[in-house]
């Protein structure tokens, strides 16, 4: 049966306080489809958030979670997959958590390459902290912080994370279910830092960009060969309308394969055993 | 003659680094006790940098401050460390780097040793010259030198060995033309040094880490933490550590709490700029229960600062990092045995108690080197500190003591929820009045067996303790030096190593003191404070050295006497 072993019973994950209609809600749905289907289990998943509404994620499934700061998520799933690589690790942040606070880590990690899945609730609004601009507002977006509107240049996530030869980029409208969990899944199969960016309506503090918008001004891909550069780029800097789907994909060397920790061994490091005397066989030896 | 200072000083790039290597080694290899520090500028060429060599009979751990030989090549040392150049310095180097208008002295030495070196062929080996000439002063044959330096230089060849065993036996013949019946050094060979290691604090701190089952270090650049990192990228492969330069001090903290969650056990090394830089996660890890161990290496503020040198001031930085309230633990490690230890013990208590951990180190110490027994390196009994989480696995679970059983994810069929925010039992995020309030408590709570297992500072002297001279860290070997130079029986050394919280039982040996003197590194006495404010003490007087240069044996001497004294007068 779907949608079941993601489904949590904690106490604390029952009420769950996004705003009827929020875009949340879909890719949560999609989210625990995706991870059924690919064989995930609770046990072997860890949900590594940020802060916001898209934050609050963990509570909301039966899985290992990690609720952490804001912007920080990435690093600190970084930390995991390279504690664990045995885990399906995915990161959940909104565009403020990963495109502004944590922008030095969204670069980094690209550069870095472990194996983490990336999703990105964009709904180009600040909601938790109540409807400022984000780094991916649009210009003339006016809120309560930006009442002249908003007049600096929105972040091109797709392009910046292209311009970067990330791993794995696409990005994806939750309106469109079917699509989303596809693209969702590839990117969870895929081996290195995956990203998508996904446009989900905020309905209380975002009156542009709703779920008409995004339906009239995105378009799916079509006949897009993801391995050229030069064309993922091209089609990420169009924004009429706004291409969806995967852009670019590249297989690069793995951060957590590379690292001298997992040359000699493969085991996760808390089932590795401390030796006291090999550290002083080697002072001993060495001094 | 109990021992002798040797500083040797020159521009950096110079390769001082190398004489300090061979000199530890081969003296030591030789038989002899040894100490060595260094003091450096922040600069990749030129500038000033020396290297304070003693040697003795027995153990020492100090830094003194009157030089007995001056090696030279640079113009710019006699000036530098003019302040420690007394009337009985002999001064070793070619004319133009030990002849000066200023300092104008008669004990001068000329040897042509660039010139040598050209003669011997690479004008590399005059570090080996250097170490030589040292080395005959001290008349110690050369019985060890090719062990050494196949050790040092093993990796490039017999031609460079046989260089420079050419280069140190030229020094070596000068050194020992040098000695008279005024000037010699002859010290007793120690037979059995072959139980005692040479190292570093830099080493210790990373070993006793690894001993104690440190397999992650994130990192990125910043003296003087950067040795300890080194050591860890050195030897990823020996041990299979997992060791990453990150973006920046806030990526590194919190991968390595990533790395905490996940069931590693990771180390952060930084210093003051970089570490406030992590304090958010400090905090994170206070209320997510994650521990972390961080290596504070201290330099002297604010802002960059000395970037090179030492200072205790940041205690304070650590003591309050991190908004919000939660338990937290700092130790303050003194010798090499002690930071060795001390980093193994950071790892227990952390997994133990879910917290962050500080090793509160300094660029002193770091740089310090001695001899040590191998039998008094020491680690806590290993301590995992983690379950097999079930289906019914609540992170935070209240308990007795505060501590709930911490899972790692994969470890059993349970899942578990960590949480910045506040939350249930669960992990999951609740504004509930009634949890919200008991979850402080929880945390906090773990203070209270913090408390009752914090070690005991130390008493050295006298036991009557009249008369306490309070110090911590890296200070701990000057002064105890000092006091035992003063050869007065009515000093009593309070040494901390945990710096919080601190021991109960200090008030036991405070309660008992007529004049407490406080030794610190730093313009406030921030330790000091801290007892006042936790005990209700008076502190009569403070020592404190506040110019990134640190205390040496003569002037805590200087500083105990002169208060002694002040206070005989006014009686």
């Amino acid at each position: 049966m779907k949608n079941k072993i993601f489904q949590p019973d904690r106490p604390g994950s029952k009420n769950i306080s996004w705003c009827p209609g929020c875009g949340d809600f879909g890719i949560r749905a999609v989210l625990m489809e995706v991870m059924e289907d690919m064989g995930f289990t609770p046990s072997n998943s860890a949900i590594i958030s940020g802060i916001g509404q898209a934050g609050k994620m963990p509570h909301y499934i039966n899985a290992n979670g990690f609720h952490t700061l804001h912007g920080r998520a990435i690093p600190i799933a970084v930390g995991v997959k390279a504690s664990n690589p045995e885990l399906n690790v995915i990161v959940v942040g909104g565009d403020g958590d990963m495109y502004s606070e944590g922008m030095e880590h969204f670069v980094h990690g690209i550069r870095r390459n472990a194996n983490v899945t990336v999703f990105i609730h964009n709904n180009q609004v600040y909601a938790l902290t109540k409807g400022q601009a984000s780094p991916t507002s649009m210009i003339g977006m006016k809120t309560a912080m930006q009442p002249s509107g908003v007049f600096e240049e929105p972040i091109n996530p797709i392009a910046l994370a292209i311009s970067l030869d990330a791993s794995f980029v696409a990005r994806t409208f939750i309106g469109h279910k079917k699509e989303t969990k596809e693209i969702m899944a590839q990117a969870l199969e895929h081996k290195g830092f995956s990203m998508v960016d996904i446009f989900q309506p905020c309905v209380t503090f975002n009156k542009i960009n709703t779920y008409e918008w995004y339906k009239n001004k995105t378009s799916f891909l079509i006949d897009h060969d993801p391995c050229s550069k030069t064309l993922a780029f091209e089609r990420a800097l169009e924004t009429d309308p706004y291409n969806l789907g995967v852009f670019y994909k590249k297989d690069k060397p793995i951060f957590e394969e590379m690292l001298e920790g997992y040359q000699n061994t493969k085991v996760p490091l808390f089932k590795r055993n401390v030796d006291t005397e090999k550290v002083k066989a080697f002072i001993v030896d060495t001094y | 003659m109990s021992d002798v200072v040797f500083v040797i000083g020159g521009e950096a790039g110079q390769g001082l680094n190398v004489v300090e290597t061979i000199l530890v080694k081969f003296l030591k290899a030789s038989g002899l006790y040894i100490y060595s520090s260094k003091e450096y500028m922040s600069v990749v060429r030129g500038g000033v940098n020396t290297v304070t060599i003693r040697v003795s009979d027995h153990k020492i751990t100090a830094l003194k401050n009157d030089i007995d030989v001056l090696l030279s090549i640079s113009k710019a040392v006699v000036p530098w460390v003019s302040s420690r150049i007394k009337d009985h310095t002999l001064i070793i180097g070619e004319g133009l780097h030990i002849k000066n208008e200023v300092v104008k002295k008669d004990n001068l030495k000329e040897i042509e040793l660039t010139t040598i070196a050209k003669d011997i062929g690479d004008k590399r080996v005059l570090n080996t010259i250097i170490a030589g000439v040292l080395s005959g002063i001290l008349n110690t044959g050369d019985e060890q030198l090719k062990e050494v330096l196949l050790a040092v230089f093993g990796n490039k060849g017999k031609e460079v060995i046989d260089l420079n065993i050419k280069a140190f036996k030229k020094g070596y013949t000068f050194g020992y033309s040098l000695r008279s019946n005024n000037f010699r050094y002859d010290f007793q060979k120690s037979k059995d040094l072959s139980n005692s290691v040479i190292m570093s604090g830099a080493d210790a701190i990373s070993l006793g880490s690894i001993a104690a089952g440190c397999n992650y270090l994130s990192f990125y650049p910043m003296s003087p933490a950067t040795e300890v990192a080194l050591f860890f990228a050195r030897q990823a492969n020996n041990f299979d550590l997992v060791v990453e330069q990150f973006e920046d001090e806030i990526s590194v903290i919190n991968s390595a709490i990533g790395s905490w969650y996940a069931g590693g056990r990771a180390m952060v090394t930084t210093s003051g700029g970089g570490f406030d830089l992590m304090e958010e996660a400090i905090s994170l890890s206070g209320m997510a229960e994650i521990p972390i161990v961080v290596h504070l290496a201290q330099r002297p503020g604010p802002s960059t600062g000395l970037p090179t040198r030492t200072m205790q001031s940041d205690f304070n930085l650590a003591l309050y990092a991190g908004h919000g309230e939660f338990p937290r633990v700092i130790l303050g490690p003194g010798t090499l045995e002690d930071a060795y230890y001390l980093s193994g013990l950071a790892f227990d208590l952390a997994a133990r108690y879910q917290i962050p951990v500080f090793i509160l180190t300094d660029q002193y110490l770091l740089d310090t080197y001695y001899v040590t027994e191998v039998s008094a390196l020491k680690s806590p009994e290993y301590y995992a500190g983690v379950v097999e989480m079930d289906n019914n696995y609540m992170r935070y679970k209240f308990t007795e003591n505060g501590v709930s059983p911490r899972g790692v994810p994969g470890y059993g069929n349970g899942i578990m929820i960590c949480n910045g925010n506040e939350h249930d039992e669960f992990g999951d995020t609740t504004e509930d009045e009634g949890l919200s309030g008991k979850m402080q408590e929880k945390r906090n709570k773990k203070l209270d067996g913090l408390k009752d297992i914090a070690l005991e500072p130390k008493l050295i002297g006298s036991s009557d303790c009249k008369t306490i001279i309070i110090c911590w860290g890296s200070t701990l070997p000057v002064v105890q030096e000092a006091v035992s130079t003063l050869n007065r029986n009515d000093l009593s050394i309070l040494f901390f190593n945990q710096l919080f919280p601190v021991s109960l039982k200090s008030q036991d040996y405070l309660d008992k003191a007529e004049i407490i003197i406080d030794i610190e590194h730093n313009y406030t006495g921030q330790f000091g404070n801290l007892l006042i404010q936790e005990f209700g003490i008076r502190i009569d007087k403070k020592i404190l050295k506040y110019n990134g240069r640190e205390l040496t044996v003569e002037e805590v001497m200087d500083g105990i006497n002169n208060f002694l004294l002040e206070k005989q007068n006014e009686k």
